[in-house]
């Protein structure tokens, strides 16, 4: 049995001097393992839409507040909250839900526009943020300021009111928690607002909405996770074998037509970095 | 780390290509590292980098095979599954 488990890992001649790990039929597996551990994700999603998921503390006042710093931090004036604006959010994020997709524009061609106009605010100009699966308010925000379309709406000086909706619900079968900004100046700027955001936890159903007081808490578990973590003990493991793989070669002068071990560790170093850097959440 | 500049000796101008090649690839993926979109676009692109280069590679050393080619394949086609799912 150890010889089995030294053939996997050190290139010897009854594995015709290459570890096993690293012959293809090998990495087939993997790929095989990989695919199957999606399936089963995917498979247990659709039976049980709900058990893996993000468990996330974003409420729309902490996005609210670390917005406002930003601009200030830009000598900008601070947006205004609205209430129909925020309502024009909420309604975005379970639209997104019902209609299980994840984009500025719906499936069926509804721009973020018609939002605004379904919830009856006239604007003169208007933008749109949005975020999934993150956990905390900070790292939504940094994620924001990082990409510069976004952080334009963030620190725009065309704005000045905005709505945000932070709405949780199961997207492709997963629970996570989507936030929406709504940004805008009404064409008539008399009627700038002056609310405040309201502490709700909206769920969205499949197809219905509740509005409900009490907290519920998300599953901490994501798929995302348990796929990274795979991911990588695969490519650790890769990488591992890779260099002892080379190390013995290169010791016992032995000759044999491979491909490069340098640029295979190259290649896989940067899929593996950017696992491991990989940041939870996602931005559109 | 003996075989790394072993192999880089032999060929330094093929490996500093190499080196440019997931260099470049390495600061864009920090630089959209928000961007799970254009992160996957980069990958897609270094992916095929890599795949040229070890054709490149490989006709030049005189042992461009079939099992080689099929040997990048299979570790390209393993990091594609693998952010597929991730990113």
């Amino acid at each position: 049995m150890s010889h089995f488990w030294r053939l996997l890992f050190i290139p010897h001649e009854r594995n015709n001097h290459r570890a096993n790990l690293l012959k293809p039929q090998f990495l087939l597996l993997f790929i095989g393992v990989y695919l199957a551990n999606q399936l089963f994700l995917k498979a247990l999603t659709a039976v049980k839409p709900g058990v893996l998921g993000y468990s996330s503390e974003i409420t729309s006042q902490k996005v609210y507040d670390l917005t406002n710093n930003q601009r200030q931090s830009a000598d900008l004036p601070i947006l205004h909250y609205n209430s129909t604006l925020e309502a024009s959010a909420i309604k975005k994020a379970q639209d997104m839900f019902a209609n299980n997709y994840w984009a500025h524009n719906s499936p069926t061609g509804t721009t973020p526009w018609q939002f605004f106009k379904d919830a009856g605010y006239q604007y003169s100009v208007a933008g749109e943020n949005l975020a999934k699966d993150f956990y905390d308010t900070d790292s939504l925000l940094q994620a924001w300021m990082n990409s510069p379309t976004h952080k334009a709406n963030i620190v725009s000086d065309k704005y000045q009111e905005i709505g945000i909706g932070v709405v949780n619900g199961i997207l492709n079968g997963v629970k996570t928690t989507l936030v929406v900004q709504h940004f805008a100046t009404p064409q008539n700027i008399n009627l700038v607002s002056n609310d405040t955001p309201v502490e709700r936890n909206y769920l969205t159903g499949k197809s219905q909405v509740l509005a409900d007081n009490s907290s519920t808490p998300l599953p901490a578990v994501s798929p995302l996770q348990i796929s990274k973590i795979i991911g990588l003990v695969m490519f650790g493991i890769i990488i591992i074998t890779l260099i002892v793989d080379s190390y013995i070669t290169l010791r016992n002068r032995t000759h044999r037509i491979t491909g490069s071990a340098t640029s295979h560790l190259g290649f896989i170093l940067i899929i593996f970095i950017l696992l491991i850097f990989s940041q939870q959440g996602a931005i559109f | 780390m003996k075989f790394l500049f072993a192999q880089i000796k032999s060929k330094p101008v093929e490996y500093a290509i190499l080196a440019i090649i997931l260099v470049v690839s390495l600061i864009m993926l920090f630089v959209f590292r928000f961007d799970h979109h254009s992160q996957r676009r980069i990958i897609y692109v270094t992916a095929g980098l890599y795949f040229l280069w070890s054709l490149y590679h490989h006709y030049h050393r005189g042992d461009l095979q079939i099992g080689l080619v099929i040997e990048y394949l299979l570790f390209i086609l393993l990091a594609l599954v693998v952010l597929a799912a991730t990113l």
